[in-house]
């Protein structure tokens, strides 16, 4: 009787944390608010208007965002690097990403992933000769896997790969839990700035969270057996030391497990910062940002341009 | 073949289990029939790491319910088969409490703390990464008696302290040796 009590008392207090799924006006998981880049054609250097047989030789970097973010992540790179340089910048959205809170919820890890390689194959096919990845936190795992199951094989290779807080552990470990909770938590709600509310979806379905603890844990284990990079690309990993969302450890594993095509160690600098996804200070909350971050995120907009002008 | 000695933690664990295994050989000992289980144990966590474990028991204590115990897990083997892993290494010691020490399966539960550290590989690139955390878990399990001399046990539990590398969930399942029924 008193056993049965406290499992019952264990199952409430579950509930306890499940969020009811809310949604307000202006928010991303609306009906009313989706990504930018789903209507205009800009966003991809692919299917952007405008550009000559000329542009083809510039460097191209194609920049994706993390789990439940949008194009708006590496919106201050594409600004930054298309004003001072020839750099261009194409912002790719994931799939199941920037639409509505349902779609997010039916979708895989395999379909958040489909649109790098889409945009990335789009791009070779037109005839851009240099071209880069800037992956953000869960697109950096999404990039490993791809990596790892030899997704750029038939294909010329990516010149450079620049991993922003990559997540192959996540911070809260009860992450690891999704596929016994899924059951009695539906909903995870994650609240940030009125503007973030915009482009990030606050409600986290326990579906999608299943889906990323899927996609981590495989990506682990990939990295364990160990992943080869193709023969001209170059890989710099940038990591938060006090990140809240990717655990650092992230960038040891790695480090370890990821390996060039000559066998060499791949390039990793930690960063003694609080934040995720450092790269993106837009619609922060500005007491969350110090004047280093904004050194920190210049430094590294400046050395990732740099290195793809090579 | 570089051959991976246990850390300073894992030679303080082997002499602990020497001092029990030398007082199971003493003829006092034998008159008290204290329970001295030396065995091996699977345990997932972050990652599967195999280990040893020594417990030991008094049946003039409590009937035999209370049992302290010493482990030392790693992922070394793995590690030196040629996998990317994370080189952990962990030591606990605890406490249980067995429902029925003398019946064939006994359900138990206890309390373990410990330490676990894993490599950082680079301590010059990864000197922001604290290599370190604290143990401290609670477990539900039960342990059958196979054999008079051998018994198996499995538990499952929460870790309270979670880091990089410890998970909320832990499990493990392992096979001891009863050192004393073995003389008999």
């Amino acid at each position: 009787m008193r056993a049965s009590a406290v499992m019952l008392a264990a199952l409430l207090l579950l509930w306890g944390c499940d969020s009811p799924i809310t949604v307000e006006d202006g928010w991303l998981d609306g009906p009313e608010v989706n990504d930018p880049s789903l209507t205009d054609p800009s966003y991809r250097v692919s299917t952007r208007p405008g550009l000559t047989l000329a542009d083809r030789t510039r460097p191209v970097v194609i920049a994706v965002h993390g789990f439940t973010a949008s194009t708006f992540e590496w919106q201050e790179f594409r600004d930054h690097a298309e004003t001072t340089s020839p750099v261009l910048v194409s912002l790719v959205l994931l799939g199941g990403h920037g639409r509505s809170l349902d779609e997010f919820r039916a979708s895989s890890w395999s379909d958040w992933g489909q649109p790098i390689m889409l945009e990335y194959r789009a791009l070779v096919a037109q005839g851009y000769t240099n071209v880069s990845l800037a992956a953000s936190s869960t697109a950096g795992a999404l990039t490993l896997e791809q990596l790892a199951s030899g997704r750029f094989d038939d294909v010329p290779a990516p010149r450079h790969i620049f991993l922003v807080d990559p997540i192959v552990v996540a911070t809260d470990k009860s992450l690891s839990l999704i596929p016994l909770l899924k059951y009695l938590v539906s909903n995870v709600v994650s609240k940030g700035t009125a503007e973030e509310a915009r482009h990030w979806y606050t409600n986290r379905p326990a579906e999608a969270l299943a889906q990323l603890n899927t996609l981590i844990g495989r990506v682990r284990s990939q990295l364990a057996r160990g992943i080869v990079l193709p023969k001209e690309t170059r890989v710099k990993v940038y990591k938060t030391a006090n990140d809240p969302t990717a655990d650092p450890v992230s960038a040891l594993l790695i480090y370890k497990g990821l390996r060039t095509a000559d066998g060499r160690r791949v390039e990793v600098q930690m960063l003694p910062s609080r934040l995720h996804v450092f790269t993106r200070l837009l619609a922060r909350n500005p007491a969350a940002v110090s004047e280093a971050d904004r050194r920190r995120q210049m430094d590294t907009f400046q050395e990732m341009i740099q290195k793809v002008s090579e | 073949m570089i051959v991976h000695l246990p850390s300073g933690r894992g030679w303080i664990m082997l002499f602990v289990a020497l001092g029990i295994c030398s007082e199971a050989t003493s003829p006092a000992s034998a008159q008290q029939a204290p329970t001295i289980l030396i065995g091996a144990f699977v345990e997932k966590n972050y990652s599967t790491q195999p280990g040893i474990q020594v417990s030991y028991g008094r049946a003039s204590l409590l009937d035999g319910r209370p049992r302290i115990s010493a482990a030392y897990s790693t992922t070394r083997l793995a590690t030196a088969g040629g996998s990317n892993a994370l080189v952990e290494d962990r030591i606990q010691a605890g406490v249980g409490w067995y429902f029925r020490p003398v019946g064939r399966l006994s359900p138990y539960m206890a309390a373990n703390a410990g330490y676990a550290r894993f490599d950082r590989e680079d301590a010059e690139i990864f000197e922001l990464l604290d290599g370190g955390a604290v143990l401290l878990s609670l477990l539900f399990g039960a342990e059958v008696k196979l054999l008079p001399f051998l018994r198996a046990n499995g538990n499952v539990g929460y870790s309270a302290l979670q880091s990089s590398t410890v998970y909320p969930l832990v499990a493990s399942i392992g096979l001891h040796y009863h050192l004393n029924q073995s003389r008999r």
